[in-house]
C-alpha cells in the first residue's frame, strides 16, 4: 500500500468520525480542570481493543491533541489552569475575559494552537521516517544511549533534582520486578505469582496520574463559571492578526517542537520558554499578564507543536518522550505492535495512517474549537461530584482490561495511594512512568552489549564505544544534560 | 522549616532503608539478572543520601523551600480515606464482580464528595441522587463495555 493510499484511506467517514470523537473528548477532558489529555488517554484505552490498532492509535492522537488545547479553556475562562502548561494562557486569557473579550482570547488560542499543531505534525510527517530508517543501523550500544538520553534529561527537569532523579530511578525499580527475560529468574516478587509477569505500563500510569489525581480532586469544590458580557469578534479577524504576527508563531512553534523532540522533557518548558521569548522581544511588554494576546499566541502554538514532536522519538526509535507519548506506546503493545525503527518496516499501515490522521487531528481541532466556542461554557458546570466517581471506576476497568488481570486492579490502587503521597510532597509522577517505559529497553540494551563484548573479548566501555555513531550519541546525551540543566536556569 | 527538614530528611532515609532492604533481596539473583537492580538500588540510595545532605546544607545557609503541601489533615482525608475507598472496592471486585462494585464505589464516593466539598449532612436528596448516578454511570459502562465492545470484566467469585 503507498503513502498516497494510506492518507485516502484516513479520509474515510469512519477514520475521520474516530478522529472528531477523539479530539471532541480531548477538549472535554482537557477543559474540565482535574482531568487532562493523559487521563482521557488512559481511560479510554479500553476502547481501542475492540478498534484496528491505527485506528485506536488515531483516537488517542485525537484525544491527545484536542486535550492540549482544552486546558486553555478553564485557564481563559476561570483562571483556573487544568495544568501549569495552561498557565500562561490564565495569565493573558482571564484578564481579557474580565474585560468582556472571552471569545476574542479563546479564538486566539484555537488558532494559535491550530497554526502550532500543524508544524508540530508536519515535523512528525517529514522527520519520523528518515529517522527510523537511519535508527535500524543502531545496535544494542546506540539504542542502549537513546534510552539513556530520555533519563538523562527528564531527572535533569521539574522541581527538586533529588526528587526527580528519584523518581526515574523508582520507575526504574518497578520495570525490574518480575521474571528477568534474560536468565529467566525471579526479581523482587516475593514469592507472588502475579508478580513474576512484572508490573505493566498501564496499571502504573492509571494509578499515578487517574487515581492519584482524583484522590487529590476530592473536597474540590466546582468551579463557579461566571458570566462576563462578551464583545463579539470574527474568527477571520483573529486569523488575519495570528498569521501577520507569523514570526511569533514560528518561532514559539519551533521552540515547542524542539523540545517535543526531545524525550522526556515535556510541554512546560516549551510552552514557558516560547511566553518569555515572546514578553521579552514584544513592544507591548508592559501589556503582559494584563491580557497580551501576543501571550496567547506564544504559549498555545509552542504548547500544540509538542504533541506532533513528542512523537517522533516514540515512532522512529521506540522512546517514549512523555507520559502520554508512554499511554500510547502501551495501547500500541497491546496491539502486538511493536515500536520503534522497525514499525515502518512490519507495520507501515499503522506507521502512515497515524502519521497523516494526525494532520487531521488539527484541523478537527480547529473547527471544533472554533465552532464549540460558545459551549465550552456548559462543560466548565460538570460537578466533581460526578466526575471523580466516573473517572474512578473507568480508571479501576482500564487497569483490569490489559491483561484481564485483578491484581493489575490492586497494583494501580496502589500506586495511585503512593502517587497521591508523592504529589504531595513534590515528587514529580512524570519520570516514573518513563522509568517504567525506558526500564526494558535499558537493561536489554545492556545485557546484550555485555554479551557481545563478551564474545569479542572486549572490554563494556570498549565495545560501548567502539563506533563513532555510539560515541556521537554519548556526546549527544552530555550536551542534552547541559542544554537541559541551562534552559531550566534560565526558565526558573 | 521543621516541616522541609522533616519531610525530605525522613524522605531521604526511607530511600536509604528502601534500597538496602531491597539490596538484599537480589543475593539470590544470578549475577546477570541482580547487575540493573543493583545499579538502580545504589542510585536510590546515594539519591537519598543526596537528599538529606542537601537539605542540611540549605538549611543552614537559610535557603530551604518547602515544596511539601502533606498535613495530617489531607493525609487522612485525601488519601488514606479514598485509598480505603478503593481497597474495599478491590475486595468487592473479587467477590461480586466489576459492575456492583463499581456501583458502590460510585455512590460512596459521591457522597464522600458532596460532603467533602460543601461541608454538608448527607440528605435523603443526596442518597437518591448519588443512586441515580451510580444506576446511570453503571449502566453506561455495561452498555459500552459489555454490550458494545464485548469486553471482559471481573466476574468475582460468588457469580462463578
Amino acid at each position: 500500500m503507498d503513502a498516497f493510499q494510506i492518507f485516502l484511506n484516513t479520509l474515510s467517514p469512519s477514520v475521520l468520525i474516530i478522529i472528531f470523537i477523539g479530539v471532541l473528548i480531548g477538549i472535554i477532558v482537557g477543559a474540565i480542570p482535574g482531568l487532562n489529555g493523559a487521563i482521557g488517554i488512559s481511560l479510554l484505552l479500553p476502547m481501542t481493543f475492540a478498534l484496528e490498532p491505527q485506528i485506536g492509535l488515531l483516537l488517542l492522537g485525537g484525544i491527545y491533541m484536542g486535550g492540549m488545547y482544552g486546558g486553555s479553556i478553564t485557564a481563559i475562562l476561570l483562571n483556573v489552569p487544568g495544568d501549569v502548561v495552561a498557565a500562561p494562557a490564565a495569565m493573558e486569557g482571564y484578564p481579557l475575559t474580565k474585560q468582556g473579550r472571552a471569545k476574542e482570547a479563546l479564538y486566539y488560542s484555537i488558532f494559535s494552537s491550530m497554526f502550532g499543531g500543524f508544524i508540530g505534525v508536519i515535523i512528525l510527517i517529514l522527520f519520523t521516517p528518515p529517522l527510523a530508517s537511519f535508527a535500524l543501523k543502531f545496535g544494542p550500544a546506540e539504542m542502549f544511549f537513546i534510552a539513556l538520553s530520555g533519563l538523562v534529561i527528564i531527572g535533569a527537569l521539574g522541581g527538586n533534582l533529588y526528587k526527580s532523579a528519584f523518581a526515574v530511578l523508582f520507575g526504574l525499580f518497578i520495570s525490574t520486578i518480575g521474571v528477568d527475560l534474560i536468565a529467566g529468574s525471579e526479581r523482587f516478587t516475593m514469592g507472588s505469582a502475579d508478580l513474576r509477569s512484572g508490573i505493566s505500563v498501564v496499571p502504573v500510569v492509571l494509578g499515578l496520574f487517574c487515581l492519584a489525581e482524583m484522590f487529590l480532586n476530592i473536597g474540590k469544590k466546582s468551579n463557579e463559571v461566571t458570566t462576563y458580557k462578551d464583545q463579539s469578534i470574527k474568527r477571520m479577524t483573529v486569523i488575519k492578526d495570528i498569521v501577520r504576527q507569523k514570526f511569533l508563531v514560528l518561532k514559539s512553534s519551533f521552540i515547542g517542537t524542539c523540545i517535543g523532540l526531545l524525550p522526556g522533557v515535556g510541554t512546560t518548558l516549551a510552552v514557558f520558554m516560547s511566553y518569555g521569548e515572546a514578553k521579552r522581544v514584544s513592544k507591548k511588554r508592559d501589556q503582559f499578564e494584563k491580557g497580551n494576546t501576543e501571550g496567547i499566541i506564544a504559549a498555545e502554538s509552542a504548547n500544540n507543536a509538542t504533541v506532533g514532536s513528542s512523537m517522533v522519538p516514540l515512532l522512529a526509535l521506540g522512546v517514549p518522550g512523555s507520559p502520554t507519548t508512554a499511554i500510547i506506546a502501551g495501547a500500541l503493545i497491546i496491539h502486538g505492535i511493536i515500536l520503534g525503527p522497525s514499525l515502518f518496516v512490519q507495520r507501515p499501515d499503522v506507521a502512515y495512517t497515524f502519521l497523516y490522521g494526525m494532520l487531521l487531528t488539527v484541523v478537527a481541532m480547529a473547527i471544533i474549537g472554533a465552532v464549540g466556542i460558545k459551549y465550552f461554557s456548559y462543560i466548565l458546570k460538570v460537578k466533581m461530584e460526578y466526575i471523580v466517581p466516573t473517572v474512578l471506576v473507568f480508571a479501576l476497568f482500564g487497569a483490569y482490561s490489559l491483561r484481564n488481570s485483578i491484581f493489575d486492579v490492586f497494583i494501580a490502587i496502589v500506586l495511585g495511594i503512593v502517587g497521591a503521597i508523592f504529589k504531595k510532597i513534590a515528587v514529580p509522577l512524570a519520570p516514573i512512568i518513563i522509568g517504567v517505559v525506558l526500564g526494558p529497553l535499558i537493561e536489554t540494551n545492556l545485557a546484550r552489549s555485555m554479551v557481545i563484548a563478551e564474545a569479542r573479548q572486549l572490554s563494556l566501555p570498549h565495545y560501548m564505544l567502539s563506533n563513532p555513531l555510539a560515541i556521537f550519541l554519548l556526546v549527544m546525551v552530555a550536551v542534552l544534560f547541559v542544554v537541559v540543566i541551562k534552559m531550566r536556569t534560565k526558565t526558573e | 522549616m521543621v516541616i522541609i527538614i522533616l519531610t525530605n530528611i525522613i524522605m531521604g532515609v526511607v530511600l536509604i532503608l528502601f534500597s538496602i532492604l531491597a539490596y538484599t533481596q537480589t543475593g539470590d539473583m544470578p549475577s546477570q539478572s541482580a547487575m540493573f537492580p543493583r545499579i538502580v538500588l545504589y542510585g536510590i540510595g546515594i539519591t537519598g543520601l543526596l537528599m538529606i545532605v542537601d537539605t542540611l546544607i540549605k538549611v543552614k545557609r537559610g535557603k530551604a523551600t518547602n515544596d511539601s503541601s502533606l498535613t495530617l489533615n489531607s493525609f487522612i482525608f485525601q488519601i488514606l480515606i479514598p485509598g480505603a475507598f478503593l481497597l474495599i472496592t478491590y475486595q468487592l471486585l473479587t467477590i461480586f464482580g466489576f459492575y456492583i462494585s463499581a456501583f458502590f464505589l460510585i455512590m460512596v464516593v459521591f457522597f464522600y464528595q458532596t460532603y467533602r466539598a460543601n461541608n454538608i449532612k448527607i440528605t435523603g436528596k443526596h442518597f437518591l441522587k448519588g443512586l441515580i448516578v451510580a444506576v446511570l454511570i453503571t449502566a453506561i459502562m455495561y452498555i459500552i463495555f459489555t454490550l458494545l465492545l464485548g469486553l471482559p470484566v471481573p466476574s468475582g467469585s460468588f457469580f462463578r
